[in-house]
């Protein structure tokens, strides 16, 4: 009897020793998702931190002149105010480049603002019509792309052509005044798209 | 000497008792180390996680004040986020137009076009029926698993051309507007 009993007692504690081992591993086991979670966190947070520095530094670093340059290029492509001398300028450029001949040009001025006006939105619309007559619809399907990757930034409200002869309406935008509340930022990829808008078409 | 044999037995059934016991409390130990040295690690890179997202949250402040410091920067802060947002927002309306007049078969053609931000509206014209069926059976539905901003294509119309030397279609595409 005392035999069996000294058998049960190490049977039993060998037992529980490898019962708790495995409870042991398991918890260990668990920890395994949060550790690599937070080592890609790591991994993606410092080289967000790398960024963001750069950038920062970059900006710092930004002469007069390269600032000049990169205003002038943001405000070709949004205008701080309704030039419509340069948007029919734009339009007869593209236009001639594809034989498109602009026929009749109009736009809706919208509402006028008087001195000390706030406007909510950071930019406005300024829509405009155009009456052209087009060789072929490859010519006014280029007219439009020619158009999309142009400055001041356009987008097509609708477009209607039958038999050569077409009208166009076009959206075109203006910045507003700036609210000083507003949150101010510039990121890498308004860097990049800085580049990429000096590379597209002026009037 | 028979009694020193019986224990000599006993002591062999022992043994492998011992070993597992000991086995196991050697694995307890190791992942009970480890666990712990897990769960410390993790703790860790739990601080560095917050201590980079401080630093992050810095540079951004650091760099507001910079950029707001300075009236240029504000400028081109805020054209550039306008900018960004109209250039993610406006209906490619050119691309549409390409992709279905790129898919066109020769003898098609269309003589009207009415396009908006939300649809494409074209009457084609041919003078050959399989020309034409080509493109409404095929060509629509390439058109169609190409771009997934269609909605859907209606095949308004279909019929013989006025002058009756040919045939004509409308189509309409429409898209998905966000």
């Amino acid at each position: 009897m005392k035999q069996i009993i000294e058998y049960v007692k190490k049977y039993l504690v060998t037992g529980l020793f490898c019962i708790g081992a495995l409870f042991l591993l398991l918890l260990f086991t668990t920890q395994f998702q949060p550790l690599l979670q937070n080592l890609g966190r790591v991994e993606a947070l410092s080289a967000d931190l790398a960024d963001d520095e750069a950038a920062f530094a970059a900006l710092q670093q930004t002469t007069s002149t390269q600032l000049e340059e990169k205003i002038q290029i943001a405000s070709l492509a949004l205008p701080s105010e309704k030039d419509a001398t340069l948007i029919y300028s734009l339009i007869t450029t593209v236009a001639a480049k594809h034989a498109i001949n602009i026929e009749s040009f109009s736009i809706d001025v919208g509402e006028v603002l008087i001195g000390s006006d706030v406007v909510d939105d950071p930019y406005s619309e300024l829509v405009v019509s155009v009456d052209f007559v087009s060789p072929s619809q490859v010519n006014t399907i280029q007219f439009i792309s020619n158009l999309y990757s142009a400055l001041p930034i356009s987008e097509v409200a609708s477009i209607r052509e039958i038999e050569g002869q077409g009208s166009l309406t076009l959206t075109f935008f203006y910045s507003n005044p700036i609210d000083g509340s507003r949150p101010v930022n510039i990121t890498p990829d308004d860097e990049a798209l800085l580049v990429e808008l000096s590379g597209w078409t002026r009037p | 000497m028979s009694l020193d044999v019986n224990l000599s037995i006993e002591q062999e059934k022992k043994e492998p008792i011992s070993r597992v016991l000991i086995a196991s409390v050697i694995f307890a130990v190791v992942a009970t180390g480890a666990y712990f040295a897990v769960t410390f690690y993790n703790f860790l890179l739990g601080s560095q996680i917050n201590s980079l997202e401080e630093q992050i949250d810095d540079v951004a402040v650091r760099k507001e004040q910079f950029l707001t410091s300075q009236d240029s920067f504000a400028v081109l802060g805020v054209k550039m986020g306008s900018i960004a947002e109209i250039l993610d927002t406006r209906a490619p309306v050119d691309t549409r137009l390409s992709q279905v007049f790129s898919q066109l078969p020769d003898g098609v053609s269309a003589v009207r076009m009415d396009a908006q931000a939300d649809s494409t509206r074209m009457s084609l014209v041919s003078e050959s029926l399989s020309s034409l069926n080509t493109f409404l059976d095929v060509d629509l539905a390439e058109i169609s698993s190409a771009d997934p901003t269609i909605e859907k294509i209606d095949v308004l119309s279909f019929g013989r051309t006025e002058e009756g030397n040919g045939y004509v279609a409308v189509v309409l595409i429409t898209y998905v507007v966000s």
